[in-house]
């Protein structure tokens, strides 16, 4: 009989808790001296591991411990009560000036300030629109093969909320998109593509050309190759 | 202007002595917990660190935590194995610290500051394998030596220990029995 598996049967014996052993290794055991001894070093090492570790998990617990830690979850009772009402107070002054901000920004949004106000320092060119301001409308493209004439169209106010699209401009950018607006007469195309919407998507068809595969020549193997 | 009324004391009161009723309710609670389960966060604070100034310390952040959060526990009968995970992973963390402390005071302290190498003779033959076995138990991965110190706790059952760790007793016994088998490859 193999001493080797005999002797790991042992050891898994004892690590797994069963003192007792099958009737194979018992009986091995009867005629190996050198599987006893096996035997005799695991039982006193396991002995020693079970031991060791009940010395070190069941240390005594210092008599001031639980007194401590009642003291400090008084401290810490205390301390969550004591909290509540100023937390209340804070959450009520913080939705106040939450509110306030809110009807801030929402009355700045009615009015058309800072943009048109900047808008109004940048040299616009006359007969133009410029942001905001009483100006006639964009006139449509002319339709190829037509001459071009220049129309003159009644000025009417745009007001803000009817300009297409809607344009919303961060505080730190308002300078720069009032020079871009600025530059808009001067870019006709481009002021149009704004204000136009954008033509359908069409489905453009896709043509598919048939794949012709000539004649494909195959020249035979050479008589004696590798398989 | 319209006047606001933001604070009504009448019912600002009621709340105010409903939320103390709960706050007594959970304190006391939670004390009726403390005497068994105090001393399970010290004994496991101490398995892992072996230094009762330093596991009272950790066990008592570890109760201090689940108290602030114990309104938040669902369920009061997972409360042993919270406070143990909760116990077992703040006593790592220190001795992870103390340990990295230790290397680089080992690294750059003069060779004479260092401590000389304990002698054979000096010492006896049960405290040279009970320092062994702990340098061993520090090897193992965490989930093998959170069972066995669990398990060699006086009085809790392999079943004990499986619901505190929220796994099947097949697992314990598994971890169980693989965890001594590396420990005496190590102490062989």
């Amino acid at each position: 009989m193999n001493c080797t598996s005999i002797q790991k049967e042992i050891t898994d014996s004892f690590a797994a808790g069963d003192c007792v052993s099958s009737s194979r290794v018992s009986k091995h055991l009867e005629s190996c001296a050198s599987c006893r001894e096996f035997y005799g070093s695991q039982q006193i090492l396991f002995r020693s591991l079970k031991d060791g570790l009940q010395a070190i998990a069941n240390q005594p617990m210092p008599a001031t411990f639980l007194p401590r830690v009642q003291s400090r979850l008084e401290k810490a009772a205390g301390e969550q009560h004591s909290w509540n009402p100023n937390w209340r107070f804070a959450l009520l002054a913080a939705a106040a000036v939450l509110a306030l901000s809110l009807i801030s920004v929402w009355h700045r949004l009615e009015q058309p300030a800072a943009v048109h106000g900047i808008a109004k320092q940048v040299p616009m060119q006359t007969g133009h629109p410029s942001f905001g301001e009483p100006s006639p409308a964009i006139p449509p493209s002319p339709a190829p093969g037509r001459a071009h004439r220049q129309r003159k169209t009644p000025k009417a106010f745009v007001p803000l909320h009817d300009l297409a699209p809607e344009v919303i401009v961060l505080t730190e950018e308002r300078l720069a998109f009032a020079k871009f607006v600025a530059q808009l007469p001067q870019e006709r195309d481009l002021a149009l593509a704004l204000a136009n919407p954008a033509p359908p998507a069409r489905d453009i068809p896709v043509e598919v050309a048939l794949l012709e595969i000539k004649q494909l020549h195959l020249p035979p193997l050479e008589p004696g190759g590798a398989e | 202007m319209q006047e606001l009324a933001l604070i009504q004391p009448g019912r600002m009161l009621d709340g105010e002595a409903a939320g103390e009723a709960e706050r007594s309710r959970l304190h006391r609670e939670f004390e009726a917990h403390l005497a068994e389960c105090g001393p399970l966060a010290f004994r496991v604070a101490q398995g892992v660190l072996r230094n009762a100034a330093d596991a009272e310390d950790v066990a008592q952040e570890a109760l201090l935590r689940a108290y602030r959060k114990f309104d938040r526990l669902q369920d009061v009968r997972r409360f042993r194995g919270w406070l143990v995970r909760i116990s077992f992973r703040l006593a790592l963390d220190r001795w992870r610290s103390a340990r990295r402390r230790e290397r680089r005071e080992t690294e750059w302290s003069l060779p004479e500051q260092r401590p000389a190498p304990p002698s054979t003779e000096g010492i006896a033959a049960a405290s040279e394998f009970q320092a062994r076995l702990e340098r061993a138990l520090d090897e193992l991965p965490q989930k093998f030596r959170i069972v066995l110190l669990l398990a060699a706790i006086q009085g809790y059952t392999l079943e004990e220990v499986a619901g505190m760790l929220e796994v099947p007793v097949g697992t314990v016994k598994s971890r169980l029995f693989l965890a001594r088998k590396q420990l005496a490859e190590k102490l062989k």
